[in-house]
């Protein structure tokens, strides 16, 4: 929200902050619409014009008098420095007078209405009307009233000053006092100029002042006055000066709790929004703004809030229940940013509702995105260390057993001789036992072995080579296809490269049933900020991301946070083992590195890891 | 022959390859954790010792650290099953601390009687 002291301009949705800090505000409020017709009124302007809100027929040019365009009368004249006099006809007929601030609200450089903050000045017309019909009653009349009433000629000698005038002006009964000394001296060519212009018959405007008192203090007033004529000459003036600072304090407070709320808002790092019933966003912070990836305010408001989310119902049914002054949570909420990325947000807020009856939504959301996905990965993780030490456990005892078993059925075979049928069963035995043998290295193949050394291997001549052993088991029917970039080297052991790559070739060989396109591309990445974690390390903070890709079954969304975990499998029983991505990800782990899938059931699955590439 | 102690707290194990080994000739003792063998290892000195890893009471370690102050040295044989948390780690270990040959079990009685006999 902003206002900027020279133009007083404000933008059509700040104007929704006037109308809630002016709502009960002892002093009227009106806006008038691009058309001139009154569209919003505040409680006091209701009390003091007698016009409601919804009638649409009261127009500005009813109470202003206007001539050529009047939006660059207002943009020229209307700045806002002073405070301009309107008179208007009240409901019940009475003529009305209204001293005002005025605001051009401004719709992306559009024209679109007035705001009119002020004063009920009537009774000071009316007692000008009064004052001119007796000169007698007036002074009587004046001496009760608690404002400043005088009479000077034109060099500012008083010929009558009331008694408030000694007390607002902090003077003494006997001080001398002339008018120009009762105003800063930046004041006093104004003066003298606009009674200048006065005398010759011209309405003036801009008729607040800086006044001054006896000890130098100041206070901002507005002169109501007319020319006394003695014999048809006139030779001097009579009027009102009106201690305006309660409408000058409202409006500096105005700007300082703008300028609070604006530089707090602007700098808060959660997203601060107002709609409508309808789903019209009225006001958003610019964090709200870069949240939902948009490039400027204008760009987001220009959408039904509605498209903000990810499922366009999701908001009616969050909202529909609640009720005027009740607040809300939602701990989790998937909106869509512009470009269709989801963000997951934290959203929570109160409904309003305004004296004509709109109701608003005013919240905060905060994105927690990254939270979320953290807290996934370390679900995930944690769940994949709890069944990784379980499987440590869990060989120590069956080595044990595969040990006894081996031991035994070695010394029957030696005790077979030449029983051949006892033999080849005794040695489908060990063949099962071996086969047990190997699983269980695969369960606990991921752990440290200290006497595993990684070397320092360049991952494209690598792959290169594994690929050529792995090509002749692939189906002639599968459209094969590398692109493998030099990225240098990395740091692993070549054994767990072959076994990373034939898992995920495997499964991709799988998925696609016979027929399909499998690919595999190294591509390097830049610097990025997955690097942080090892910067102890002698990585690069680059990484070679080595793609498998194919055109298969796809993964459903159902399984794809599962299959990672092992003993998953969706391979009919005594296909898989449901280890294959259990060790990728594990080995991957182990060398500092990432894995991601990506799988659209039916279209097919890619599968990134990410390896530290090294100096 | 060769005087062999087996030391593993897995009963099935231990008389398998007591079994196994008698049957090769060797003369075999048996003890079934570390604080047995450390009791044998002060009334005779064999000439090969096979030593479990993991084992309650004093563990196969243990029973290394002792064998080692003995005169003449045994040859010591670490094996293991694997760890809880990781397969290997005690066997390198063992290795550091002077075993001179470890087996990941399960091993076939070839392999453990190559290991007796090399040199």
């Amino acid at each position: 929200m902003q206002f900027q002291n020279v133009s007083y301009r404000i933008s059509s949705s700040e104007r929704d902050f006037l109308r809630m800090l002016f709502q009960h505000s002892p002093l009227a409020y009106f806006e008038f619409n691009r058309f001139l017709r009154l569209s919003y009124i505040n409680e006091q302007g209701i009390n003091f014009s007698g016009y409601r809100q919804d009638e649409k027929i009261y127009r500005l040019t009813d109470f202003v008098p206007v001539s050529g365009s009047l939006r660059k009368q207002w943009e020229v004249n209307s700045t806002g420095t002073h405070l301009t006099e309107v008179g208007l006809q009240g409901k019940n007929g009475i003529r009305l007078y209204l001293n005002c601030l005025w605001w051009i609200i401004d719709n992306k450089g559009t024209f679109d209405g007035i705001a009119c903050l002020g004063f009920d000045s009537t009774r000071y017309h009316q007692m000008m009307e009064e004052l001119q019909k007796s000169t007698s009653q007036f002074k009587e009349f004046a001496q009760l009233l608690p404002e400043t009433v005088f009479e000077m000629d034109t060099d500012g000698n008083f010929l009558f000053l009331n008694e408030s005038s000694f007390e607002v002006f902090g003077y003494s009964k006997g001080d001398r006092i002339n008018a120009f000394d009762m105003f800063v001296p930046e004041e006093l060519p104004r003066i003298k100029e606009n009674m200048k212009r006065t005398l010759s018959g011209e309405k003036i405007k801009g008729n607040a002042y800086l006044a001054k008192r006896k000890d130098g203090s100041t206070f901002p007033v507005l002169i109501y006055s007319d020319i006394i004529y003695q014999g048809g000459k006139p030779i001097g003036f009579r009027g009102f000066v009106v201690d305006i600072s309660h409408i000058r304090m409202a409006e500096k407070a105005l700007l300082e709790s703008e300028e609070k709320y604006r530089s707090l808002t602007n700098r808060l790092p959660v997203g601060i929004y107002r709609t409508n019933r309808e789903g019209k966003l009225l006001y958003a912070n610019p964090a709200f703004i870069h949240m939902l990836g948009y490039d400027s305010p204008e760009e987001a408001f220009a959408h039904p809030v509605q498209d903000f989310y990810s499922e366009p119902d999701e908001r009616e049914k969050l909202l529909q229940p609640l009720e005027p002054g009740e607040e809300y949570y939602q701990p989790e909420i998937h909106l869509k940013k512009k470009d269709g990325t989801r963000i997951i947000v934290k959203d929570r807020g109160k409904v309003y509702k305004s004296p004509e009856g709109q109701i608003y939504y005013d919240g905060i959301i905060e994105d927690i995105t990254e939270t979320h996905l953290l807290e996934e990965k370390l679900k995930q993780a944690e769940k994949l260390q709890a069944i990784g030490t379980l499987a440590g456990g869990i060989a120590h005892d069956f080595n044990n057993l595969l040990m006894g078993m081996q031991l035994y059925t070695e010394m029957a075979l030696k005790e077979a001789g030449e029983n051949e049928k006892l033999r080849k069963n005794l040695e489908k035995i060990l063949l099962a036992q071996e086969r047990g043998k190997q699983l269980l290295q695969q369960i606990v193949s991921f752990t440290n072995y200290p006497e595993d050394y990684p070397e320092k291997i360049n991952l494209k001549d690598t792959v290169n080579n594994i690929l050529d052993l792995i090509k002749d088991t692939i189906p002639e029917t599968i459209d094969f296809r590398t692109d493998l970039n030099d990225c240098g080297l990395v740091n692993m052991k070549p054994v767990h490269v072959h076994q990373i790559l034939q898992n995920l070739i495997t499964n991709a060989i799988h998925a696609m049933e016979g027929k399909g396109r499998l690919t595999v591309t190294i591509r390097c990445s830049g610097k990025n900020g997955a690097a942080e974690k090892d910067r102890q390390t002698k990585h690069t903070g680059r990484y070679a991301i080595v793609s498998v890709e194919d055109t298969g079954c796809g993964i459903s969304d159902k399984n794809i946070n599962r299959i990672f975990e092992p003993f998953f499998t969706t391979k009919d029983v005594g296909l898989g083992t449901g280890l294959g991505l259990y060790i990728v990800h594990n080995l991957v782990k182990k060398y500092n590195g990432e894995i991601q899938v990506r799988s659209h059931p039916g279209e097919g699955t890619v599968l990134q890891i990410f390896l530290p590439i090294m100096e | 022959m060769k005087r062999i102690l087996v030391v593993d707290d897995e009963k099935l194990i231990r008389e398998g390859i007591q079994e196994a080994l008698s049957e090769e000739g060797y003369t075999v003792f048996a003890a079934a954790n570390g604080n047995e063998a450390i009791k044998a290892l002060q009334v005779f000195i064999p000439d090969v010792i096979i030593t479990d890893i993991i084992m309650p009471e004093a563990d196969g370690i243990e029973v290394l650290m002792n064998a080692k102050k003995l005169q003449p040295k045994p040859r010591i044989i670490a094996i293991s099953g694997g760890g809880r948390i990781s397969a290997n780690d005690h066997l390198a270990t063992a290795r550091k601390l002077g075993a001179d040959y470890i087996l990941t079990k399960p091993f076939s009685i070839e392999t453990l009687l190559e290991a007796i006999e090399s040199q």
